[in-house]
């Protein structure tokens, strides 16, 4: 025993014997008063107490299972119209009324599914196009939303990263970037964009089909507006290079992009994650305007923001063509908005509006 | 005015002066990537009378050249004729245009402005109240509102249902709507802006000396806490004086006005790519120059800031 015991000493070895189990009389002193709660855990204690903010989420929730689903079972699609083939003058049936064909398929005895919306001047099935142009407005937003972080974060976590000369002129680009005025850039972007895609030599491949508009919105939050996130990612990853775990790493010889992928990008999720939540609805505003102006999705397809200027000349005979798609634009706007702030005071505080 | 403000100013007109450049390359560049031809449209061409037009318009030299005879004409401010209004000039149809949408623009900036700055600071000194409350879900659902929308709003409700106002602007009070759904998002945001200040100013310690020292509560509100909020408002009321002014494309279309913003969306729709270029370049120097402006403003105003 004697021996062991010096051995050791030696080496700086704990010695088990030397503990021995706590009794249950000790254990309960020790009883947690608070359970351990991690960073995330905790914000989401305080995002679900947000009542207004887990409401907007329900709200948007429904909105966005209503156009993914409803679609799949819904009878009409958004461009096959239900009025005869021979009609040349425009063919609108208020809500719930039927087309002449399809009242003559009904007298003959066959279930017509009603219109819930009524069909718009092509006898299309309005419900229908504003499901549909709710999806296309969504969808826009999501995939903007993702363009901007995955080039915002590579962008910014090398810029910062690599710091000295490369950062400073990485972010002289981002300054540049910036300052162009981006809805002149992305009105010029989108008309020349479409006469390249639709006279171009990307004529009649996929590109056209999925449209030339919705391919530019693309292509222009690609070009502009992942520049807000990257300098936001750079300003994380500057911060986090200086903690020590950070140091520790690099102290071990782990690689740059490991650092990058391992420490900072996770370090800085919440960040990032509430500034793309308050890209989504910046991306439907920006879409239903450029839609709005002819610039957006191609015909046929719709859109909220092209469906509501089609009908801006039906205002006075039938305004619910308008305001139907204008409260889901705003409904998708306000929801996300209101997620967004609530994400942001529950995970960053100290960005809160007059807060403190 | 030392020399480190100027070489800051200095540096700041450089800057936008290259952004100005770059603009004008990309625009360039963007509209001679486009494969149709601009006088394609109308009546058919034949291939000599093509020719002959590619030629009058310069289209037929190099692309370099043309590019060096287009930053020449650019410079002053010769953005050549309008391809779909015949006969006239781009920069003449820009200069007559745009003070119609200035003028209108002004007039919103304005109420915006005046509005915001007092709604936010009302918001913010009565914090935790039912006033501010209300103004706070008031804002954020008018900047969740995209301006298009409160335009056909109230067309809707103002000129088809109840008849009070004219859904043209020519018409006598004609241009209260068009003023009104441009100054309500920058109202919104200013507010919202406005109230942040407020409440981050009222932290500091100037506003305990002021208190300590004797000075009644009005004064120390009016005298130094408003004053120095709306100093952050400068950054932003640059970019958006400049954004109503030049006419918001759409509102100017839905309501009939002859403005700046409503030839841009017609040039679109037309393809009229002269007055394409010529208006992106024109509001992209009306937006930069104001944005210069402010900020420059904004560090008179504010001394604590450095200017490294």
């Amino acid at each position: 025993m004697e021996n062991s015991n010096n051995t050791q000493k030696a080496t700086l070895h704990t010695d088990l014997s030397m503990f021995e189990l706590a009794t249950d009389e000790e254990k309960a002193q020790s009883v947690l008063l608070r359970e351990s709660t991690t960073f995330f855990k905790d914000g989401m204690r305080r995002f679900i107490g947000n009542k207004v903010s887990i409401t907007a989420l329900i709200v948007f929730a429904a909105i966005a299972l209503i156009a993914i689903i409803v679609p799949v079972f819904y009878p009409y699609d958004y461009e096959t119209t239900s009025a005869s083939a021979k009609s040349i003058s425009s063919i609108y049936t208020k809500p719930m009324e039927y087309s002449k064909r399809e009242q003559e398929a009904i007298n003959a005895g066959i279930k017509v599914f009603p219109h819930i919306f009524g069909t718009d001047e092509l006898g299309r099935d309005y419900a229908a196009r504003v499901i549909y142009g709710t999806r296309i407005s969504l969808m826009v937003g999501a995939v903007a939303a993702f363009i901007v972080v995955v080039i915002g974060i590579i962008y910014g976590s090398i810029s910062g990263y690599l710091g000295g000369r490369a950062d400073l002129f990485m972010m002289r680009i981002v300054d540049v970037v910036y300052s162009l005025p981006d809805m002149l850039v992305i009105i010029l972007l989108s008309v020349s964009l479409k006469d390249i895609i639709l006279n171009g030599k990307l004529a009649g491949t996929w590109v056209t089909k999925f449209g030339p508009g919705l391919v530019s919105i693309f292509i222009v939050f690609g070009l502009l507006y992942w520049v807000g996130m990257a300098r936001l990612v750079r300003g994380q990853v500057l911060a986090l290079k200086e903690r020590e775990f950070v140091l520790a790493a690099r102290a071990f010889g782990a690689k740059p992009m490991w650092i990058i992928r391992k420490h900072m990008i996770p370090n800085s999720l919440s960040v990032i994650f509430i500034s793309a939540a308050l890209q989504v609805p910046s991306a439907i505003f920006t879409e239903s305007f450029l839609s709005f102006l002819g610039l957006g999705v191609a015909i046929p397809m719709p859109s909220l923001g092209s469906l509501a200027s089609s009908s801006l000349g039906q205002i006075a005979a039938r305004p619910y063509m308008i305001v139907i798609p204008a409260t889901a634009i705003f409904g998708i706007i306000l929801t996300l908005n209101l997620v967004g702030n609530g994400l942001r005071d529950a995970f960053d505080p100290t960005q809160r509006e007059g807060g403190r | 005015m030392d020399t480190k403000m100027l070489a800051y100013i200095a540096k700041r007109l450089l800057f936008s002066v290259f952004t100005l450049f770059l603009i004008v390359t990309i625009t360039f560049f963007l509209m001679h990537a486009i494969p149709s031809s601009p006088f394609i449209g109308g009546k058919a061409l034949t291939p000599t009378v093509m020719k002959q037009l590619e030629m009058k318009f310069g289209l037929d030299k190099p692309l370099g050249e043309q590019y060096i005879i287009y930053l020449k004409n650019t410079a002053r401010l010769d953005f050549g004729m309008s391809t779909f209004h015949k006969g006239r000039k781009v920069i003449d149809l820009i200069t007559i245009t745009f003070k119609v949408s200035a003028k209108i623009g002004l007039i919103a900036a304005a109420i915006a402005l005046a509005s915001g700055i007092l709604l936010g600071s009302l918001a913010a000194l009565k914090k935790d109240t039912i006033v501010d409350r209300l103004i706070i879900v008031l804002t954020t659902a008018l900047v969740s509102l995209p301006n298009f929308l409160v335009a056909i709003m109230m067309l809707w409700v103002f000129s088809v249902m109840l008849h009070w106002l004219p859904p043209r602007a020519g018409a006598p009070g004609g241009l209260v709507m068009p003023i009104v759904s441009l100054a309500l998002y920058p109202a919104a945001y200013v507010t919202r802006l406005m109230r942040s200040s407020v409440l981050d100013v009222l932290t500091q310690d100037y506003i305990r000396t002021a208190s300590a020292k004797g000075l009644s509560t009005s004064k120390v509100l009016l005298k130094h806490a408003v004053k120095n909020a709306i100093i952050p408002i400068i950054t932003y009321a640059g970019p958006m004086i400049a954004y109503i002014t030049t006419g918001s494309f759409v509102v100017e279309q839905i309501f009939s006005i002859g403005g700046l913003g409503n030839f841009f969306v017609r040039a679109i729709q037309n393809s009229d790519y002269t007055m394409i270029m010529g208006s992106t370049i024109y509001l992209s120097i009306v937006m930069l120059s104001m944005t210069l402006l402010c900020d420059i403003l904004y560090k008179v105003v504010d001394k604590r800031i450095d200017f490294s």
